[in-house]
């Protein structure tokens, strides 16, 4: 017997209502059931950090998250960040400094990115390291994306 | 022409796509209708397959099909071999032993596929999964390749004498030889294990038939489109035009998605033209460690030649390099070791012999690096070794040996992992190793910063590698 | 621009495009390149083993050389000029000392596929051309590796406080991506030396299945690292380019193994095996306590 709940999502600004299994994960259910694909999905264990989205403002990864646990709550995702033709300062930053290489991990860092600029307009070298230990890449050795950072944090300051 | 982009730090086109989530994926295409597979995978790492109950599997709401290898009947057939031995080298024993799309009679390593489940979604195709029930019989199992070469050792491939899968040698000059006339021998056992290249997009096919207009379009995770497109449109009995394949924005690869004719990318478009419905397989985290290809394992009984003053006469080795439970890939990656391992150096003397061994894991085939890390390891750890004995310091050993600038073209009288002549075309190694050594502050850190910060306490050290890297291979490429 | 090729993250649709440019005379922005789909071309191989830049940037260098030769060809004869009168720049042909005679190479491409008249014999139609590019043998690139390392002998902690690079790959073609390239070989070379390694069991079970315990290196364990270059063409190929896709892995274990036995001389350490861990050093330096 499978069972069916009522989920309301706000997401990257969008009110979204569905019907879902419990045991849908978030990351399903953003990626194939509102078909953001932006949100990335690499070990569905939390560790690699891919898949973060921001929950109510905070970090979280959508893979340790079920669906309906998102009833009520609003998210921003990849593509609530910014478009082709108007970037954020982050995605611009990461742009000029070769932050992407195969572009899989990127939305993961972007929006564990997000609210650490927040919290931290000035960075360090060492703080932005400590900021993304939570996201693997295996492309860039992460030097060029804490370049980035380190440029978006200048363009964030310069435009406050 | 002018060289106004050349040269340059160009930003990248693709970025902004990559960035706004808009660029596409093989686990971002959806078709209407589509299905979804998983993989029952084999537990046990080698066993005899005794029997299949799918029926209950069968039976779970949402679950369109299940398939074994029984019901692909005469569908069935292992890979292609994708890379031949070497023609041009005397004495190669080679056994071709190819994965299958689904286990036949023998399971060979932990998580060899077993069955194929169709379902509506991805998580109902998993549960139908743990409603089949297999019957497998254990066998004893080989795992270290020392092991699995003993006379005595389980055999992966019962058609053959051994776990032999091949056998190459290749040499350069008379080691035996001019062993009698060195004054230092480098003798030593250095074991090198897997690694995988773990990229942070698993693999993934989609595929979708259309029996209306006849035509396959198959999106994958490959590094190579073009031969996955002959080969399946050759697999399925259709003509190249009838089956596209799209590789698209891939997460990263680094070797295992050059590996072709997977079992997944065997299977899905088969069943997508059975059902005749377009079907997705993507793999996930803890499959990726099974289903997809390692690489690195060797042992190395390893030699070098010198004379009082550290000059090389010589290197010789052998070495067991583990395949894992088939040898799709040939010898690129034994053959990319014995290139590299008299590394950037002058050496007229070399012997090397490599023996390719099966063993109950996963199948070994090309992760970047691909064999070079390890041919390079072993000449640069002897090298550092004779160093010590001698009392030569690291960078003044190397500068000894390595190749001069008016020795180029360098020809080593091997042949690399594309056959042709390994021949060094060009190249001015001096100026490298001491830009390294000048960057680092080499001599500064050795005279001053070390013996400070050990008298403070500290384990600090310092370390300088040279190595060549052989690239550009064949056979060709072709853009219009 | 098409090219059997495809991509793993590395730029081919920038790099590629670059050489395209710089033979067209075109904005760098203006060339799409098309990649990783059968139906956009038939013959080609793959990206792999460190050829991109050498095998398909040479055969996409002879096939925008061929068009740009097509192009001067029948600019020409639209222009009335001699072919050596004539540049290529900014998308445009043009008379070099009178620019105001000229054409875009958008409107010279539409005169190269008429809807009505001749082509002229022993021509063809379009400004279109496939080139390939088969190497004779493959070319050699050179690069030197250093490092200071910094380990704990009580908890076997490892800090890398330098690394150098030094890259001799010929040609460059976007050195920003080739230090993207070699950072990113770097970062899995330091996985190879000392956190990553399969453990299989002896009856064949993986036990580190999973990325809790089967370690990729983070920002907090990949250093910063200073890229050096030479550059000495390859004779093989017009560009003069070689590969260097796996440069950033190969020398990175023998480095470590150097330089960790460096840094703990009263050990007199032999490290014959890779990769190393944090609990495989812990049980080589007690075997050698137990020795001294």
């Amino acid at each position: 017997m499978r069972h069916f709940f009522d989920v309301s999502v706000t997401v990257n600004g969008t009110r979204y209502e569905r019907t879902v299994e419990p045991r849908l994960l978030l990351s399903d259910f953003l990626r194939h059931d509102l078909g953001l694909t932006g949100t990335h999905v690499s070990c569905e264990h939390g560790v690699c950090g891919s898949c973060t989205i921001l929950f109510d403002g905070q970090p979280v990864r959508s893979c340790l998250m079920l669906a309906v646990q998102a009833n009520g709550h609003e998210i921003l995702t990849v593509e609530g960040l910014g478009t082709s033709d108007d970037l954020h300062p982050l995605q611009e930053a990461f742009w000029e400094a070769h932050s992407v290489q195969c572009g899989f991990c990127t939305p993961g860092i972007l929006m564990t990115l997000v609210p650490f600029l927040e919290e931290n307009p000035n960075p360090n070298e060492e703080e932005i390291r400590a900021a993304i230990s939570g996201n693997l890449c295996r492309c860039t050795g992460y030097q060029h994306i804490v370049d980035g950072v380190k440029l978006a944090a200048k363009k964030m300051s310069a435009s406050l | 022409m002018t060289k106004k982009y050349i040269g340059k730090r160009i930003k990248r086109s693709e970025d902004p796509r990559l960035l706004t989530g808009e660029a596409l994926f093989v686990d971002d295409v959806e078709i209407p209708g589509m299905l979804h597979a998983a993989f029952l995978r084999s537990d046990y790492a080698h066993a005899y397959l005794k029997s299949i109950d799918i029926s209950a599997a069968q039976a779970l709401e949402g679950v369109v099909a299940v398939f074994t290898t029984e019901t692909m009947g005469d569908d069935w057939q292992p890979g292609p071999p994708l890379v031949s031995p070497p023609p041009t080298v005397e004495d190669v024993i080679f056994h071709s032993r190819t994965q299958v799309p689904l286990v036949k009679d023998k399971v060979r390593h932990v998580g060899e596929p077993i069955a194929i489940v169709i379902a509506e979604n991805r998580y109902i195709a998993e549960d139908a999964v743990d409603d089949i029930v297999v019957d497998l019989e254990p066998l004893d199992v080989v795992v270290d390749i020392e092991k699995a070469m003993q006379p005595d050792a389980p055999l992966v491939h019962d058609d053959l004498d051994s776990n032999l899968a091949a056998h190459i040698k290749q040499e350069k000059g008379d080691y035996a030889a001019i062993r009698e006339a060195a004054d230092l021998i480098i003798k030593r056992r250095i074991v090198i294990d897997r690694g995988a290249a773990a990229a942070m997009e698993n693999r993934g096919v989609v595929a979708q038939w259309d029996a209306k207009s006849q035509h396959l379009t198959v999106w994958d995770t490959t590094q190579a489109p073009i031969p996955i497109r002959n080969g399946l449109a050759a697999r399925l009995d259709l003509s190249e035009h009838q089956v596209r394949v799209i590789a698209p924005f891939i997460g990263g690869a680094f070797g295992p998605k050059m590996m072709m004719f997977y079992p997944e990318e065997m299977l899905i478009p088969w069943v997508s033209i059975k059902l005749d419905r377009p079907v997705k397989w993507i793999e996930d985290r803890y499959e990726n460690f099974y289903a997809t290809t390692q690489e690195r394992g060797q042992v190395h009984d390893a030699e070098m030649a010198l004379t009082y003053d550290g000059r090389i006469l010589g290197v010789s080795d052998v070495f067991l390099h583990d395949s894992g439970a088939y040898d799709p890939y040939g010898l690129t990656i034994p053959l990319n070791t014995q290139c590299h391992m008299m590394g950037p150096y002058d050496v007229a003397n070399y012997y090397s012999e490599s023996k390719v061994v099966f063993t109950n894991k996963i199948i070994t085939t090309p992760v970047r690096g691909a064999g070079r890390p390890q041919g390079i390891f072993i000449v640069e750890r002897l090298l550092d070794l004779a160093a010590r004995e001698l009392g030569i310091d690291p960078i003044e050993i190397r500068m000894r040996n390595l190749i001069p600038p008016d020795a180029f073209p360098y020809e080593h009288k091997i042949i690399d992992q594309a056959f042709a002549p390994l021949i060094f075309d060009s190249g001015n190694y001096k100026p490298v190793l001491e830009k390294a050594a000048d960057m680092i502050g080499y001599d500064q850190f050795v005279k001053d910063e070390q013996p400070r910060l050990r008298a403070e306490g500290r384990h600090v050290g310092i370390g300088i590698v040279p190595f060549i890297e052989t690239t550009g291979v064949g056979p060709y490429e072709e853009p219009g | 621009m098409a090219t059997g090729v495809g991509t793993q993250g590395q730029g081919h649709f920038t790099s590629f495009a670059q050489i395209v440019a710089d033979q067209l005379g075109v904005d760098v922005r203006d060339v799409i390149l098309v990649t990783g789909d059968t139906s956009e071309f038939h013959w080609g191989t793959g990206t792999f083993a460190s050829r991109g830049a050498v095998v398909a940037a040479n055969a996409i260098n002879a096939s925008a050389k061929r068009v740009r030769e097509k192009i001067l060809a029948l600019a020409s004869k639209v222009l009335e000029a001699p072919e050596d009168e004539l540049e290529l720049a900014e998308g445009v042909i043009r008379v070099a000392d009178i620019p105001r005679i000229s054409i875009t190479l958008g409107e010279l491409a539409i005169l190269a596929n008429p809807l009505r008249g001749a082509v002229e014999p022993g021509t063809e139609p379009g400004l279109e051309a496939t080139a390939y590019f088969g190497p004779q043998y493959g070319a050699i690139a050179f690069g030197t590796h250093a490092m200071i390392l910094d380990v704990d002998p009580q908890t076997m902690m490892i800090e890398i406080k330098r690394y150098v690079a030094v890259e001799d790959c010929g040609t460059v073609i976007n050195p920003l991506i080739l230090e993207g390239q070699i950072h990113g070989g770097v970062s899995l070379g330091i996985g190879n030396s000392y956190y990553e390694k399969l453990v299989f069991d002896d009856n064949g079970q993986l036990l580190n299945a999973s990325l809790v315990d089967y370690l990729i290196p983070t920002a907090a364990e990949v250093p910063r690292i200073e890229v050096g270059h030479e550059e000495t063409r390859s004779p093989l190929n017009p560009l003069g380019s070689k590969g260097v896709g796996e440069a950033g892995a190969i020398p990175v274990p023998a480095l470590f193994a150097q330089a960790l036995e460096n840094a703990l001389p009263e050990y007199d350490l032999e490290i014959l095996e890779a990769p190393l861990s944090p609990n495989r050093l812990f049980e080589l330096l007690r075997e050698k306590e137990r020795e001294l």
